[in-house]
């Protein structure tokens, strides 16, 4: 039995999202803007992007415990890595 | 089924997909995070190096690869959601729409490589390009099984193999294309822009 249409409003304005912040991190690229805050700034964009993937489209926002902080904690490591490496 | 059973049930039913398919993504992540690490690392003592060959680099191809790989995870949200309301049609629709971005996202990327070869740049050019081509390499590669993971499941949607009691494939699938599509993410701005 096909149900009637699921409501997609979250994910679309989460794609969304990921699309204007992808043309933000381009556009910085592209520009003369250049330093440690900016690079910093890029970095940030891009570790938001990925929660936003992690919690609505992998769907861990549902999950519990762990599973739900898998994927973050892979991202906040990665971003004090690269936070140490941007700035010694 | 009351609203706090159905919110136990919710819970206790993620992460999405398979379990096996999780822990092979956490050991997928952490390979990728130890590549990015010793990227950022290397590029501590060899900045003026990366940031002159990183000027090199196509940052608008990057663009449209970013937009095909975020597109092609939208598709396949979509395609889950559809499942999970036994739309079968809209479910094959949105994967296939998935895959085809995943296909564009692979032309552009085999264009750069080809670029790359035809200057004479390999992985001993310099260090800056030994980063960047085997980080890129292995992602593309990834890519490449992410698509034919899409593809199977696209034909078993087609033949009615999946329903709204039954997608935990689909939904195994799906995760496996967002960790490809996560890594990404990262490897764009701190391989093109920063």
């Amino acid at each position: 039995m096909i149900e009637k249409k699921p409501s997609t409003t979250v994910e679309t304005i989460v794609f969304i999202v990921l699309i204007v912040l992808t043309l933000v991190t381009y556009k910085v690229g592209e520009t003369d803007m250049s330093g440690i805050f900016v690079s910093l700034g890029v970095f940030a964009i891009a570790l938001f992007k990925g929660a936003l993937i992690s919690e609505h489209f992998m769907q861990l926002k549902y999950a519990s415990g762990i599973w739900r902080w898998l994927i973050l904690i892979w991202l906040i490591l990665l971003g004090i890595v690269i936070y140490i490496a941007f700035t010694v | 089924m009351s609203k706090k059973q159905l919110m136990t049930t919710k819970i206790t039913k993620y992460p999405p997909g398979e379990i096996i398919i999780w822990l092979f993504i956490m050991a997928e992540l952490m390979v990728f995070g130890l590549f990015f690490a010793a990227y950022a690392v290397t590029r501590i003592d060899n900045i003026e190096l990366f940031e002159l060959y990183q000027q090199n680099l196509d940052t608008t191809a990057a663009l449209y690869n970013t937009i095909a790989l975020l597109s092609s995870s939208y598709f396949v949200v979509r395609s889950v959601i559809a499942i999970k309301h036994n739309q079968q049609q809209d479910s094959f629709k949105w994967m296939v729409l998935a895959i085809i971005m995943g296909l564009v996202f692979i032309i552009i990327k085999t264009d750069e490589f080809a670029h790359h070869v035809s200057n004479g740049i390999t992985l001993s050019t310099n260090t800056f390009y030994m980063f960047y081509l085997s980080l890129a390499f292995f992602h593309y590669l990834h890519v490449i099984l992410g698509l034919i993971i899409l593809s199977v499941i696209a034909r078993n949607i087609n033949k009615g193999a999946y329903s709204a009691k039954e997608y935990t494939n689909v939904e195994t699938g799906a995760s496996y294309w967002h960790m490809v599509d996560l890594v990404w993410l990262i490897l764009f701005p701190l391989v093109y822009v920063m």
